[in-house]
């Protein structure tokens, strides 16, 4: 089961990733997937500052994966902001060990993420990103989602 | 003449260059894997990972013969390598061997910050330059305004929001179904084209300095989309239009508000040639001297690492074995 969300404008998008990070625990690993100029690194944005990310965030896509420190009422200290963009093959994602970055008290947003999600070797969340005719865009979560989290999830989807 | 060995590896290029400490290039060697990550359309860090540690050696050796130098025992005053910002896998190639070096030759080596090696690479190609000198500095990775009151005293005045000018080439490019790199293909077509045929937002009119070109990249797909006639060559051109117009805009703004003697264009996007003839039109209107670099100083180099390695000596001393590589190391980190 999916649950989605409207976002009309970038600010939009933003505010859908600021809340989204409230539903977010320490070892998440999230796929962003969509289209390019679907939203992915805006809803990112939103994350980071729904996990109080004080430093700007960027497209990680040259550097494959941006490290920012967080403050939190969450025990999350820090979002790895990644991009498998580039990436071809299997074993250049498994290189990146995603896994072992989120071990400490961390979460990973991947961009690009369904390239690789057979090989995150756990549960992953998805938030994917459509573009309607009239430019809105709608994000629908899905992955894994225990009981806690649907009930936040619902909450977060009537926003 | 003291001369020092400059070695980069942060993306594409393996590089190594012999560089004297009057900044007079004495080699230069520059081995890219570009051809095998055409195929796919942007860099691959492993595939770029593993060339660099089959070329590192040899393209080190032939810098040093080049140089005239013996590539055993060289009298070398220093090495300096490129420490970030940069893929973590390539970086570590470069500064493993730079340690190496180091180690055997019995010389003191300094790690270097990718971005402040493009801020020398001017000095290396112009004497007559002068300072305060704005610069521009746009590549695949990197898009920033900086403004130097002298070398190695440099000021961020602004930088990307979200994607670097580099960036946003090849993501359009490879939206149009171009080649990679983006730039040079969308150069080329653009000269083709007529701008403004394809209607792009204008974006960033804030009075700051930052920059931002994840929404025309997102304008560009969009309007492909709706107006389907449009035709590749004319899209090529309204999207370099664009750009260069954004990048301009801001840099004029720069030199209304700070008063500078010169200003430069660095890194690959500097390659570009709507770029380069809007910073000579400003530099004429401005009275000041400009400083385009040469093809081979836009690209990844090893001379300019040299360059501002010998700086960097000279003001901080040596960089510690336990050195490590910052993947994302910010030009303002550096003091």
């Amino acid at each position: 089961m999916t649950t989605s969300r409207c976002c009309a404008t970038d600010a939009d998008t933003q505010r859908a990733g600021q809340s989204f990070a409230r539903i977010l625990r320490s070892g998440d690993i999230v796929l962003l997937t969509g289209p390019l100029g679907a939203g992915k690194t805006t809803f990112a944005k939103g994350v980071a500052q729904g996990l109080g990310v004080t430093e700007r965030v960027t497209s990680p896509t040259f550097a494959m994966v941006r490290e920012h420190r967080c403050e939190n009422d969450l025990g999350i200290q820090t979002l790895q902001h990644c991009d498998v963009y580039r990436v071809e093959s299997l074993d250049e994602v498994l290189d990146l060990a995603l896994g072992e970055l989120v071990e400490e008290s961390a979460v990973a947003l991947v961009e690009w993420g369904e390239l690789a999600e057979s090989v995150f070797g756990r549960e992953v969340l998805r938030v994917s990103f459509e573009i309607d005719e009239d430019d809105t865009r709608t994000l629908l979560v899905g992955g894994a989602i225990d009981e806690a989290r649907r009930a936040l999830l619902e909450q977060w989807a009537d926003q | 003449m003291a001369v020092v060995l400059g070695i980069e590896t942060s993306c594409d290029e393996t590089a190594a260059s012999v560089v004297d400490d009057d900044f007079h290039v004495l080699s230069s060697v520059i081995e890219s894997s570009i051809d095998q990550h055409r195929a796919f359309g942007g860099v691959v860090p492993e595939l770029a990972g593993r060339a660099h540690v089959a070329t590192i050696g040899p393209v080190v050796r032939r810098a040093l013969n080049d140089a005239g130098l013996d590539a055993h025992d060289p009298g070398i005053a220093g090495i300096a390598v490129t420490s970030g910002p940069g893929l973590i896998g390539s970086l570590l190639v470069g500064l493993s061997a730079a340690k190496a070096y180091a180690l055997a030759w019995g010389v003191p080596f300094v790690g270097v910050n990718h971005l402040e090696g493009h801020l020398f690479a001017p000095l290396l190609e112009q004497s007559d330059l002068e300072w305060p000198l704005l610069t521009l500095l746009v590549s695949g990775g990197h898009s920033l305004i900086v403004l130097q009151s002298g070398p190695g005293h440099h000021e961020v005045l602004g930088e990307t929001i979200d994607d670097a000018a580099g960036e946003a080439y090849d993501k359009v490019a490879r939206w149009l179904g171009l080649g990679y790199p983006g730039g040079p293909e969308i150069d080329r077509l653009a000269q083709q084209g007529t701008p403004g045929k394809l209607k792009l937002p204008v974006s960033m009119t804030g009075t700051d300095f930052d920059l931002s070109f994840s929404g025309l990249k997102t304008a560009v797909v969009r309007a492909t989309q709706k107006q389907r006639d449009v035709a590749v060559a004319d899209v090529a051109a309204s999207f370099q239009a664009a750009v260069a117009e954004q990048l301009l805009r801001k840099l004029r703004r720069a030199m209304e508000k700070y008063e500078v003697r010169g200003v430069a264009l660095a890194g690959g996007v500097a390659a570009n040639s709507a770029l380069r003839a809007g910073v000579i039109r400003l530099a004429q209107e401005f009275g000041v001297i400009s400083h385009l670099p040469s093809m081979v100083m836009c690209t990844d180099n090893a001379a300019m690492i040299a360059a501002a390695g010998i700086y960097r000596l000279k003001s901080d001393g040596p960089s510690p074995m336990e050195l490590s590589a910052r993947p994302n190391w910010q030009l303002e980190d550096v003091t």
